[in-house]
């Protein structure tokens, strides 16, 4: 492995956000609202128990045999031929989960943004940006994704202006969906949580082992706050019946909005969102 | 057809100059045998001064001088060196002690110059005639003395033109690289700067000084300019600009990534800050290595002027950079994409007076940033007043006729004349030249996918930041990786007291830099 390539742990936080926090925050309360209805934020919550569990697991297992990488640790623990065969499955799962993420994201963009643009144009715009930076290897990785941070923090003082038209009873009666909806919900949103995957590989790059649970617990706290607050937002400004309708109900919350420059935020917000959303590691 | 080779490699370059090489060869005691070997390089030229003349009253000894008319100075020549080893001012003939002293004696008695060495070398010896240099050479004495006298013009110390500070100190690096030194020593009176001399450019062989201050700079960053500088193997440097583009990282990159300045106060404060700074012999100009993205919006008032203001005009710059790359970019995207992003009141004013344009906005912002890049270009070239009434009259000119014509509409000229004030609100020359080819790029793009492709410019503009190094280091240092500590001296330009540390961005070997940290405010107690 090349000695250029190591990250610090405070990038890995920032890697872990960026590979989770992706398109699919804005259908996110729309999909846990129709399972969990206006309990939506709760499933939310509950779904983060999932990745902090793979968390755990996988810094147990590199913590065994922490100098391997990726492709050792298979090898050490399946043999040559099976490990082969698993990374190989990993490979072909993260490029077809990060395939659905770019397919998505295109879609969300042709029809918010370049509805007259015919859609492989727009994803493969969406694929050299993606290319590019992947291109320039793990350290540069992980500094965009340090910008891009700080980015999606700002975006989300955007997210909240809807709060104006929030009306608190629409969170009412908590708890009514029940256990089994709520867990439904759960593992809906698990889906958004998917990419702490990824500390499979980045866990053999970061210079410090040890620091890697602080920082991998930190950026999954992160994510979860995110979302969590997306979601409430959500709750508190559509109500439960309509979420369950509306595809992108944080974008378009934000039509809600009015800027004294800005006449449509959701415009502003999906353009500065293709840096986040166009860079999975 | 005679193949041409495609690339020449470094044996033919060698080719090329065997007949250049000077043998290495130890001179010999004879007078007439120094001549013999001398005569081939020196009988072309005819502004190369040989004067003969005796050591001793009894005109055994003979002894010539070598130098070029208009290189030495005269009066030191006349002075210091001739007149007393004529006049035999010691009162001693070199003849009456063996001729293993002479030299010795000759240099301590009868040459009262300072600048001195003496060399047995016949490269060294021809090498420092065309470098300068008088050169001695003695019957029955084997070295050659070698004495520096430069004298000639120089250009008075001045306040750089393209660097106008509106405090501190006027004072400017000129094209004499022995000045410019003097300037920096000057002002920066620790035994622990260190400035190396090395030449550089096979035939112009220019002087090239690295400075550094040892106990802070990095070793290994020292070592590496001096390799950088050691592999270049070039014919001639014209100015610092040829050696900037053979010890950059990544040459393909539209940013600098050398820090220059022509500012001695300017190159003082980045010594400090354990950088390395490169000063070639006649550019008025200092480079300093590593470089970061953040330093070219530093410009040196700002830690002059009392810290608000300071910070406000940092932050103003950031802003002015980001709108002089993508002011045109955004017009295009908001006109021909997303209206709706505007104010409605303002895409009614502006489709209006768009009304009568025949061109699509590419077209009319593209014609109008050529035609103002084409104005800057002829105001640089003219002479000063003339260049400066050039730039208006076709500014205001161009821009009434332009609109009245219906070849432009007002917006696009006033999107184009605050990109153009925006460029050049930049305190750093460098930055301002990328600037302007920075927002082409952009243009394209969002005019081929609106916002998107933008949003996706910048993508791509931040990831090749993040990647570029300056001497290995992340150029984009306190941003991406991010380093809070630089911070203080970012965006904003906090109080001078609180930057109680070298910046973490620049390896240094002392990372504290001042004693009174934290001290807030003067109380003194009566």
């Amino acid at each position: 492995m090349n000695a250029n390539d190591t990250i610090t742990s405070k990038q890995l936080v920032f890697i872990i956000v960026g590979a989770q926090i992706a398109v699919g925050v804005f259908s996110l309360p729309h999909l846990v609202a129709i399972e969990a209805r206006q309990d939506a934020w709760l499933a939310v919550l509950l779904g983060a128990a999932l990745p902090f569990a793979v968390l755990l697991i996988i810094e147990r297992l590199g913590r065994r045999m922490p100098e391997a990488g990726f492709v050792g640790m298979n090898h050490l623990l399946f043999g040559r031929w099976l490990g082969s065969v698993i990374v190989f499955l990993f490979a072909a799962y993260v490029v077809l989960f990060q395939g659905i993420v770019v397919r998505l994201f295109s879609e969300l963009t042709s029809i918010f943004l370049l509805p007259c643009t015919p859609l492989p144009i727009t994803i493969f715009l969406v694929l050299v940006g993606v290319v590019y930076v992947i291109n320039k290897g793990a350290r540069v990785v992980a500094r965009v994704n340090e910008i891009l941070f700080w980015i999606i923090f700002a975006l989300l003082l955007l997210l909240l202006l809807p709060l104006v038209n929030a009306d608190y009873t629409n969170l009412l009666p908590a708890g009514e969906a029940g256990l089994a909806c709520i867990t439904r919900g759960a593992l809906v949103s698990s889906f958004s949580y998917a990419g702490v995957e990824i500390l499979l590989v980045f866990y053999f790059l970061v210079g410090r082992k040890e620091e890697v649970i602080k920082a991998g617990i930190l950026g999954l706290s992160f994510t979860t706050v995110v979302y969590l607050v997306v979601t409430l937002v959500c709750i508190l400004v559509w109500g439960h019946e309509l979420l369950q309708i509306i595809n992108w109900p944080a974008l378009s919350m934000l039509k809600t909005v009015k800027l004294a420059v800005l006449e449509r935020p959701e415009f502003f917000l999906l353009a500065v969102w293709v840096g986040v959303g166009g860079v999975p590691p | 057809m005679r193949k041409i080779p495609r690339r020449a490699g470094p044996s033919q370059y060698q080719d090329n100059h065997d007949s250049q090489e000077i043998p290495d060869s130890k001179l010999p005691p004879g007078y007439e045998d120094k001549l013999a070997l001398l005569r081939p390089y020196i009988e072309k030229n005819d502004d190369l001064i040989a004067r003969p003349f005796y050591l001793d009253s009894e005109m055994k000894l003979q002894a010539c001088a070598f130098y070029f008319n208009g290189i030495a100075d005269d009066k030191r020549l006349n002075e210091h060196v001739l007149k007393p080893l004529m006049s035999h001012s010691g009162g001693w003939d070199p003849g009456d002690f063996p001729a293993a002293d002479r030299v010795d004696l000759i240099v301590r008695t009868s040459i009262s110059v300072g600048q001195l060495r003496k060399s047995d070398s016949f490269a060294v010896m021809v090498h420092s005639i065309f470098d300068g240099m008088l050169v001695l050479i003695f019957e029955t004495i084997q070295e050659a003395v070698i004495i520096d006298i430069h004298g000639g013009v120089a250009r008075a110390v001045e306040e750089p033109p393209s660097e106008k500070a509106i405090r501190g100190p006027r004072e400017g690096f000129i094209e004499n690289l022995d000045i410019n030194l003097s300037m920096i020593r000057r002002h920066l009176r620790t035994p622990r700067l260190v400035i190396n001399k090395t030449t550089v450019g096979r035939r112009t062989r220019t002087p090239v000084a690295v400075i550094y201050i040892d106990d802070i700079a990095d070793a290994g960053l020292v070592e590496q300019v001096n390799r950088r500088l050691d592999r270049i193997d070039i014919d001639g440097v014209i100015s610092a600009g040829n050696i900037i583009q053979y010890i950059e990282d990544k040459p393909y990159s539209l940013f600098p990534q050398v820090w220059t300045s022509e500012r001695p106060d300017k190159t003082i404060a980045e010594l400090l800050e354990g950088r390395i700074a490169v000063i070639v012999d006649g550019t008025p100009t200092a480079i300093f290595l590593p470089a970061l993205f953040v330093e070219f919006f530093q410009a040196s008032e700002d830690y002059l002027e009392r810290t608000f203001l300071g910070s406000y005009l940092r932050f103003a710059r950031f802003i002015a950079f980001f709108i002089a790359v993508s002011l045109p970019a955004l017009y295009i995207g908001a006109i021909s994409f997303t209206p709706e992003l505007v104010p409605l009141d303002l895409v009614v004013s502006i489709a209006q007076a768009r009304k009568e344009v025949p061109f699509p906005v590419l077209i009319e912002t593209l014609l109008q940033e050529f035609i103002i890049q084409m104005v800057i270009e002829a105001g640089l070239r003219l002479p000063g007043p003339v260049g400066q009434t050039a730039g208006v009259v076709s500014g205001i000119v161009l821009g009434q006729a332009a609109i009245s014509a219906k070849l432009a509409s007002p917006a696009v000229i006033i999107i184009i004349s605050i990109t153009t004030i925006c460029t050049f609100i930049l305190p750093s020359g460098p930055l301002v030249q990328a600037t302007r080819i920075l927002r082409l790029p952009l243009i394209f793009l969002t005019a081929g996918f609106g916002l998107f492709g933008f949003s996706l410019g910048w993508l791509i503009m931040l990831t090749h930041l993040s990647s570029l190094e300056s001497l290995g280091l992340p150029y984009f240092a306190p941003f991406a990786p991010m380093r809070y500590s630089d911070l203080k001296d970012s965006v904003f330009r906090i109080f001078l007291w609180k930057m109680d540390k070298r910046p973490l961005s620049i390896p240094s070997q002392q990372k504290q830099r001042q004693g009174n940290s934290g001290q807030e405010g003067n109380r003194d107690e009566r």
